[in-house]
């Protein structure tokens, strides 16, 4: 579960760098200003990255209770 | 407001916390710990949101949109790979006692000196802005929620001073009341996560209050505000706002600052219950980022639309929107927001500060000095706790002057970024040292000491310009007047912000020369060992080279006179007991150096605790002698190595061993089973058995009975036949239940003195006819027989001997040759039945003795017998304390060999 | 004429007693100690009944019953099987294999008598 866990999460850092760094973001270079888009689109990857990490956590936590002991 | 108001709620507030602080010191003292839980690790990990977050981040948004994001999204990238990084940095700070981040460099570069001092001032000069800034924040939020004016500098230094002095007290009070050699304070880690608390619903109270009472929802504060000009290209990345390029420095920054912050190491490793917090930590924390930004934008937008034209600093908008709005209590809670997320800030920073400045700069050089003096035996404990608070006052009154001379307009999250970028330097010694072995204490410093220096040059030089205490303008023209040497376009480097610029170039510089020097330096052995202990920090069976590469040796003495020192007497005689129940010897003048050397360094970290490991190193060594290695010492330090290393092939060869288990398991079961067979072919025999008797006996009997005219001669031959099948009936149940006593061992034999050659030649008399019957050769040597004597059951030897002889018999041909041997070999006698039959073959001569296993035999060759004899053999013979086998006789056949001892044990 | 028995049985007294008792009850025994005498003996006469004990030495009663009933010649011999065991599958086994009685040992003379005299009376 251990190394899992680990990979998942690493996962997920690939997944934050990638959607809210450049190059990704640069899209918002264009996109009109006032439509709000950037703060709700920043917001929202955020939001899904914690979801998605206790997501991950729980179900690697579940799992380890089921095989018990490590 | 009233001053006299903000003033004694601000009191009121710094006393609950100090009364939350002692109440969970006195529970942790009961061992009922309040901060054991992974909230409230979340919730203290939430000391990273200081002032800069409360105030600053509106400021941000209000000139540069989504531009303060960066300083959240690191940390919450960063979480993400906490349970890789973090989790590691733990193990290790508790394995080694380290409290602080400066020790945890040193440490892991073989305890060195001249990095934990570079790791200190680095740190120190670094981290001094920051908290200045909290200073500022404070004295700065007084003023505009009292209405006082801004301009005067007189009372804004004397309200800094003032909350310098209060915060000292207070840090003092929650950071350095007592010595604690794990340097772990329950009582500050609950009151910051209660700040954590106070700050999050101060800022969303301002936020709702904002969005909901202030505009009509969010949808219209942000049509009015897009109405604005000025405010629609607020949310594009762009030069106006935020380049791409300043985000991605900006976020990496903080993703170093999430982990390398001294306030930051303090709660999250130093202070750390459990490793499992981490896990829960990992995704609260960044939701507890999440919650406290949500409203940033909408109080930034809100402020600019309410006050236009920059007529207020937007850095105060958390007050001054509440005030404007005429909710003078709102204001006064957003303060004590400002001020919770301040002081938790002020306060764990500078205990982590003192303790570094305390461990790894000033007991090093009084120890060097020769200040401390080891002959004497005086408690140095309280010395070293006003050391502690002497360092706290002094570093506060550092960040206090800092605020006088530097205030210059700087905004807050200008100041703080400058510190991110100091802290950062630490990111190659750190990450590179946790995950590469080949890190080397050259490169650190080396890397450490080239980031640093760029970042003077580039971050402080042109501060220290603004605030006019240069003269020269070496921003513009370069140092010495060299164009490549500009603060802030290093080698022509000019298109990027200062941050970004400054950061680019001392990082970048920082990890060249650490790498670089590592790759060419050779690591000293004692680097290499803790380059061990840190990297399979998470592996410890992988751990290697635990003992010290040089033994040491000390009168244990003399090591427990310098823990009285600086543990205090009664700390001492606790870690003396833990150290006899771990290692189960209590170090002594007769201790062997090996053991020696194991106390030395228990004793060693247990002091670093308390005086950093540079300082336990150098205090230690001066009682110690290095002893030179013996090869003995080696081969056991290798052989513990090998063991090491073994431990997982063990784990390899278990599951081997498994597999073999269950192959064996399975051929216990077959057995069984055959067992089971076999004890069924035994019923089938027995029952045929008992009934081939019992059918001649009734059929006589019936046939005398119905036939009363039956001739006299006739009928006695039936009569005859009819006894001897009685007989037979008879004999067969007695074996039967002999067998059943042998097994359950409830047959008990009649030991007498007795001649072996006797039995033999009764044995011989009622087998005799058999052979006839079968017109077989017997013969034996018994004529020529000492008497043998013995103790022994004759009634059973003679029923050994007799199946024995029958059983030749039976296997044996008509016409075959069957020998009978007595003889005495060494302490036995020696009994050897031999046929000249078929032989058994090899791998039935063990099962031959089973029971019920003749009766295979008895279907197959339906030779007769119940399949007892021979196990009945066995039984008698083993009470008898012999052996009996079978063999291959010369010629082919089968040879039972008995050996039976001459005496009995405990015979005279 | 009286009918022929073939006895076949490896327990000398128990021959002993159902020779007397077949020659008593005016039929014509006749004695196999084994399976391959037996074999021997339907080689030169064909008998009426036929008292086969299941264990016998080498070839299993069964053996010898299946052999009978594959053969022409000898399948219209009337076969009792005698045996000490009295489980339900041997019994059954027999009667596939084609046995007209079953007699477990130790038998009543008067029910193997009355069994041998009426297979021997249904078909002259």
């Amino acid at each position: 579960m251990e190394q899992n866990l680990s990979a998942a999460l690493f996962f997920l850092f690939l997944c934050g760098m990638l959607l809210l760094s450049a190059p990704v973001t640069s899209v918002f270079e264009t996109i009109q200003a006032g439509s709000g888009a950037l703060p709700v689109y920043l917001f929202g990857v955020w939001l899904l990255l914690i979801i998605a990490a206790a997501w991950v956590v729980r179900r690697s936590a579940s799992t380890a209770d089921e095989s018990e002991t490590d | 407001m009233q001053p006299y108001i903000i003033l004694s709620v601000s009191l009121l507030y710094l006393l609950i916390l100090f009364g939350i602080a002692y109440y969970a010191d006195r529970r942790k003292a009961q061992g009922r710990s309040l901060i054991a839980n992974p909230y409230v690790y979340a919730l203290s990990l939430g000391v990273y949101c200081t002032a800069w977050t409360f105030f600053g981040s509106v400021g941000r948004a209000a000139e540069s949109g989504v531009g303060f994001l960066p300083i959240y999204l690191g940390p919450t990238l960063m979480a993400l790979l906490w349970w890789v990084i973090l989790r590691k940095m733990v193990r290790i700070a508790k394995q080694q006692r380290i409290t602080s981040i400066a020790d945890f460099v040193a440490s892991r570069y073989g305890k060195s000196t001249r990095l934990s001092i570079a790791m200190t001032l680095i740190t120190v000069i670094g981290i001094i802005p920051y908290i200045a800034l909290q200073l500022k924040a404070i004295s700065g939020t007084y003023l505009v929620l009292s209405g006082s004016n801004v301009g005067q500098t007189g009372i804004l230094a004397d309200t800094a001073l003032y909350a310098t002095f209060i915060l000292a007290v207070f840090t003092i009070l929650f950071g350095a009341r007592e010595l604690d050699a794990t340097e772990r304070h329950e009582g500050l880690v609950a009151a910051v996560a209660f700040e954590s608390i106070v700050k999050l619903v101060a800022f969303l109270s301002v936020g709702i209050f904002v969005v909901w009472f202030t505009f009509d929802g969010p949808a219209d504060l942000w049509q009015q505000a897009m109405v604005q000009p000025g405010l629609q290209s607020l949310f594009s990345f762009g030069e106006d706002t935020i380049p791409l390029s300043e985000w991605f420095w900006l976020t990496l920054i903080s993703m170093f600052a999430i982990l390398f912050l001294p306030r930051q190491f303090q709660v999250s490793v130093v202070e750390n219950v459990s490793e499992k917090h981490i896990l829960k930590a990992l995704w609260l924390f960044p939701l507890y980022l999440f919650a406290i930004n949500i409203f940033v934008i909408p109080i930034a937008l809100a402020g600019l639309l309410l006050f236009p034209g920059g007529t207020v600093d937007a850095d105060t908008f958390v007050i001054t929107i509440p005030l404007f709005e005429g909710s003078s209590a709102l204001a006064l809670f957003a303060f004590i927001g400002g001020l919770s997320a301040a002081t938790g800030m002020v306060i764990v920073a500078v205990v982590a500060l003192s303790t570094m400045v305390s461990n790894d700069l000033v007991i090093p050089a009084l120890v060097r000095s020769g200040r401390i003096d080891f002959a004497s035996r005086a408690d140095a404990t309280g010395s070293l706790l006003l050391i502690r608070r002497v360092s706290i006052i002094l570093i506060l009154l550092l960040a206090y002057s800092f605020v006088r001379f530097l205030d210059q307009g700087y905004s807050l999250v200008s100041i703080g970024l400058i510190s991110f970028v100091a802290v950062a330097q630490f990111a190659p010694a750190i990450l590179g040292g946790l995950f590469w072995k080949g890190a080397s204490r050259n490169g650190a410093l080396a890397g450490l000491l080239a980031g640093f220096a760029v970042w003077l040059f580039t971050l402080v030089l042109p501060t220290l310009e603004t605030a006019g205490l240069l003269g020269s303008s070496v921003t513009e023209n370069g140092l010495f007047g060299i164009a490549l040497l500009q603060p802030y376009a290093l080698f022509g480097v000019g298109h990027l912000d200062p941050i970004s610029h400054a950061a680019f170039w001392s990082l970048t510089l920082n990890g060249l020369l650490f790498f670089g020097i590592s790759l060419i330096s050779r690591p000293g052995l004692s680097e290499l060992a803790q380059a061990s202990l840190f990297v399979d920090a998470l592996d410890p069976g992988r751990q290697q080279l635990r003992g010290s590469l040089r033994p040491r040796s000390a009168s244990p003495e003399d090591i427990i006179l310098i823990m009285q020192r600086f543990l205090g007497a009664e700390r001492t005689a606790r870690a003396l007991t833990e150290y006899r129940e771990q290692f189960g010897t209590t170090p002594d003048a007769s201790t062997r150096i090996f053991e020696q050397d194991s106390f030395i360094n228990y004793a060693e970290t247990l002091l670093g605790g308390v005086i950093g490991s540079a300082s336990a190193s150098t205090v230690v060594s001066s009682v110690t002698r290095e002893e030179p290695l013996s090869m003995e010492q080696i081969m056991t330090m290798l052989d513990e190595t090998r063991q090491a290393l073994a431990y997982s092939k063990q784990l390899e060869e278990k599951s081997a061993a498994l597999e073999l288990t269950t192959a064996e398991l399975k051929e216990a079961n077959a057995r069984l089973l055959e067992l089971d067979e076999m004890k069924d072919e035994f019923m089938f025999t027995v029952t045929h058995e008992l009934k081939t008797p019992l059918t001649s006996i009734r059929a006589f009997t019936e046939i005398l009975r119905d036939n009363p005219g039956i001739p006299a001669e006739k009928a006695g031959e039936f009569l005859d036949i009819i006894t001897r099948e009685t007989e037979r009936l008879s004999r067969l149940i007695t074996q039967i239940l002999d067998m059943q006593l042998l097994e359950k061992g409830a047959m008990k034999a009649d030991f007498r003195q007795t001649s072996l050659s006797e039995i033999a030649r009764n044995a011989v008399q009622a087998t005799g006819h058999q052979f006839a019957e079968k017109t077989q050769a017997f013969s034996h040597d018994l004529e020529s027989c000492e008497p043998m004597p013995m103790l022994a059951d004759a009634d059973q030897l003679e029923q050994v001997l007799v199946n024995l002889l029958s059983n030749a018999s039976k296997f044996s041909p008509a016409g075959g040759r069957i020998t009978l041997h007595l003889g005495a070999e060494g302490e036995h006698y020696v009994i050897e039945v031999t046929d000249n039959g078929p032989g058994i073959p090899e791998d039935e001569r063990e099962l031959v003795f089973e029971k019920f296993s003749r009766a295979r035999h008895a279907t197959e060759a339906s030779i007769p017998g119940t399949g007892l004899g021979l196990s009945i053999v066995k039984s008698v013979i083993a009470l008898h304390g012999g052996t009996v086998r079978v063999e291959e006789a010369p010629g082919g056949g089968a040879r039972f060999r008995v050996e039976l001892p001459q005496k009995r044990n405990g015979e005279a | 004429m009286p009918a022929n028995i073939l006895i076949v049985d490896d327990e000398p007294n128990i021959v002993i007693s159902l020779e007397f008792l077949m020659a008593q009850n005016g039929l014509n025994p006749f004695i196999a100690r084994s399976g391959e005498q037996a074999i021997d003996h339907l080689e030169k006469q064909i008998p009426d009944l036929i008292l086969l004990d299941v264990m016998l030495p080498n070839r299993s009663g069964f053996d010898i019953l299946q052999y009978i009933r594959r053969s022409e010649r000898l399948k219209n011999i009337k076969v009792v099987m005698l045996t000490a065991r009295g489980r339900e599958q041997d019994i059954s086994k027999g009667m596939d294999l084609g046995a007209d009685a079953y007699v477990t040992k130790p038998f009543s003379t008067r029910d193997l008598i009355k069994k041998v005299k009426e297979l021997t009376q249904r078909e002259p």
